[in-house]
């Protein structure tokens, strides 16, 4: 590090920073478009009749079988056409840059494993569930919305977990696509400065850190909802009203 | 729309490049996995050694190595070990200098990672007694392991081993990054000389989804052998790394072993 | 104490008709003390049952006996061979005391036949046509010759049971130990098997 003077460490660690918010923003975007994607599929596919649950069956077993960076390129390199295949004229004015190709490429992935857990977590529930609801006459939204899906949550947060520290871990693939995040900016820094070692160890403790701490909120959630659920079940007399 | 994107004449005329590519492919695959599996398991003893020492630095690295993205890792070795003197005179040299080298060593040390904390898992789900029954018949440490622990540890770990097998293989699209001509990249290729977006890469999709789905029913293959006995549910013992994602509790002993996705 | 583990220890003088012989025998837990100066003396061909309330110990003094657990005080000579913290003597006594475990401990991935060969065939070096011989030797005598190639998941708690008798009986034990060897089995069985032990007995 002794060749490089102050300014060029500040210059590079504010192309690191950029970088990492870049990052940080294609992560969360893709994480919560997969999230609501995947609920949305999991209630749509979920006992119904046997074309939507084969359409669902393809869908899941290519996203799950295909390189996420096949994905990846296959959205940047032929977004724009398919862009103007389904909107027409009006499609073609609209730019595939690498984050929208990258946002659309992990969410599509990510929710066929999202709508997998959740579909998962909802069959898992105790049928008395479904048919208390129905005998207090509750509405459509409020079972779904107020008993089922916080009960299913409860039950995909670890897998949920799962897929979110393994989709922290391709967001990089992005990168190959031309994103400029984090990744590619310890490159250059590491390219120009000859100091490989100290910007990708760096980079991967980044990495690790977020992860490590978002795991860490996780666990507290999930015991926050482990006291909820105990709360519930003590008063049983306490149903009626 | 206008029908299939699929230029058929150049699927045709690409497959042999990219068949190549799938070889290689299958070549990494094989390798990082061999040697990603007998490096996990000096690891996991390590790991589950009483001395403290040992089991820190087994930590540090299935952290490290299991924490970091695979790019980076591949970045690391790649540019990173080539630029220390020492190893260019060394006899490791013929390791860190291909290219092929440094992708095998990234690859297996991601590998490894994962594997030690799915080898561990496996290990300490072997009921107790079972291993007291053994130790109780006087049979040595080194084959109750070979004979009791590992035949039902490879059951247990065997749904997330099929896990990790599965998403390792889609991971290692990234080696092209490192030169290395693999399915991803030839059909990368291809869509540069062509400048068709869809053709080579849904190829080259094709194959991998097929690649990914054999190895899959390997597996069940495999599982099912190992499961003959398991005939009556109730008396068996509880497999505490089965992937079920229907069971919940189950789903939740997963995401504390947390392999990778499921 | 530190007197006695400082010295040699001197050969304990056990009769030869004392199979097993205990002298204040202690087992800590932290603070507690599960074993607390256990003397005690099973001759050759002798039958003893110890009976207790659950934590007194009982299970604690049959897991000392074959090393099981280590015991932090007085001396165990079990066949004439004192368990000491060398690894070597837990494995010659082993070899000569056999246990059947209160859930049985079956290993589930090998059918009764092979539960029964796995110990003669790493242990003592049989063939495995040898080790079959004598497996089924062991089987026919707990009356299960018609299940040797199930698995313990399909065979019932009793039958399970005596797969474990034959199993330990397959080192040909000089001495063996049963830990609460009914309390997993319903009434039923567990009047069935301790006729069957009886009938072990008398075929020795």
């Amino acid at each position: 590090m002794t060749h490089l003077s102050l300014a060029e460490i500040n210059g590079y660690l504010r192309q690191l920073g950029e970088g990492a918010l870049i990052t940080l923003e294609l992560f969360l975007t893709s994480f919560a478009l997969a999230f609501v994607m995947g609920v949305f599929i999991a209630l749509a596919t979920l006992s119904r009749g046997r074309i939507v649950t084969a359409a669902w069956r393809i869908y899941a077993s290519i996203f799950m079988g295909v390189p996420s960076l096949l994905v990846i390129f296959l959205v940047y390199y032929g977004g724009s056409a398919m862009l103007i295949g389904l909107f027409g004229a009006w499609g073609r004015s609209i730019d595939v840059s690498p984050f929208g190709a990258g946002v659309a490429a992990l969410s599509i992935v990510y929710a066929a494993y999202i709508a997998e857990l959740v579909r998962g977590a909802i069959d898992n529930l105790p049928k008395g569930q479904f048919e208390a609801a129905r005998a207090l006459a509750l509405p459509r939204g409020v079972l779904w919305g107020k008993v089922i899906l916080p009960q299913a949550m409860r039950l995909a947060l670890p897998g949920l977990v799962n897929v979110w520290s393994f989709m922290l871990k391709e967001t990089p693939l992005v990168s190959l696509a031309g994103l400029q995040d984090l990744v590619a900016s310890a490159k250059i820094a590491a390219g120009a400065t000859k100091e490989p070692f100290i910007f990708f160890i760096a980079t991967a403790l980044l990495f690790i850190a977020f992860s490590g701490l978002t795991l860490k909120l996780a666990m507290r959630l999930e015991k926050r909802l482990d006291r909820g659920q105990n709360r519930d079940e003590a008063p049983a007399s306490e149903v009626a009203a | 729309m206008t029908g299939l994107p699929i230029d058929l004449t150049l699927a045709r005329d690409s497959l042999p490049a990219l068949l190549v590519g799938l070889r290689t492919t299958v070549f990494v695959v094989a390798l990082s996995l061999l040697f990603g599996l007998a490096l996990a398991f000096p690891i996991c003893f390590a790991r589950m050694s009483k001395l403290r020492f040992p089991a820190l630095m087994a930590e540090t690295f299935v952290v490290f190595f299991r924490g970091a993205p695979v790019l980076i890792l591949l970045y690391l070795v790649y540019y990173g070990f080539g630029q220390i003197d020492a190893l260019r005179n060394g006899p490791l040299w013929i390791l860190f200098g291909s290219a092929w080298g440094c992708a095998i060593v990234a690859l297996s040390l991601n590998h490894a990672a994962y594997m030690t904390e799915i080898l561990r898992g496996s290990l300490l789900a072997v009921p107790r007694g079972i291993v007291e029954a053994s130790e109780a018949l006087g049979v040595s440490q080194r084959n109750i392991f070979l004979h009791v622990k590992m035949p039902l540890a490879i059951r247990y770990g065997l749904k997330a081993y099929q896990n990790e097998v599965v998403s390792f293989i889609k991971g290692t699209a990234v080696v092209s990054v490192v030169t290395i001509t693999d399915l991803a990249a030839v059909a990368n290729g291809i869509f540069e000389e062509t400048y068709d977006p869809f053709t080579p890469i849904l190829c080259a999709a094709a194959l991998y989804w097929a690649f990914v789905n054999l190895v899959r029913i390997g597996f069940d293959l495999w599982g099912r052998w190992l499961d003959r006995h398991k005939m009556d549910r109730e008396r068996a013992p509880v497999p505490v790394l089965q992937n079920v994602p229907t069971r919940g509790r189950l789903l939740r002993q997963i995401g504390r072993v947390r392999g990778r996705v499921l | 104490m530190s007197a006695l583990t400082s010295m040699p220890p001197a050969p304990l003088a056990v009769p030869a008709d004392v199979a097993i012989a205990l002298t204040g025998v202690e087992k800590r837990y932290g603070t507690h003390r599960a074993l607390a100066g256990i003397d005690l003396a099973v001759g050759r061909g002798e039958r003893i049952v110890i009976c207790g309330p659950s934590g007194s110990g009982k299970s604690t003094l049959i897991r000392c006996i074959n090393g099981l657990e280590r015991h932090d005080g007085g001396r165990i000579v079990v066949n004439g061979i004192e368990l000491t913290s060398e690894d070597g003597t837990v494995q010659d006594v082993r070899q000569e005391v056999g246990m059947v475990f209160q859930h049985f401990n079956l290993f589930p991935h090998l059918n009764a036949l092979e539960n029964c060969m796995l110990a003669p065939r790493l242990n003592r070096g049989l063939s495995r046509a040898q080790a079959e011989t004598l497996a089924m030797k062991h089987l026919e005598r707990v009356h299960l010759a018609d299940h040797v190639r199930k698995y313990p998941g399909r065979l019932s708690g009793g039958q399970q049971q005596r797969v474990a008798i034959a199993r330990a009986l397959c080192m040909e034990p000089r001495i063996l130990l049963f830990d609460e060897p009914t309390s997993a089995l319903d009434p039923e069985w567990s009047t069935r098997c301790s006729a069957s032990w009886r009938n072990w007995r008398r075929a020795v």
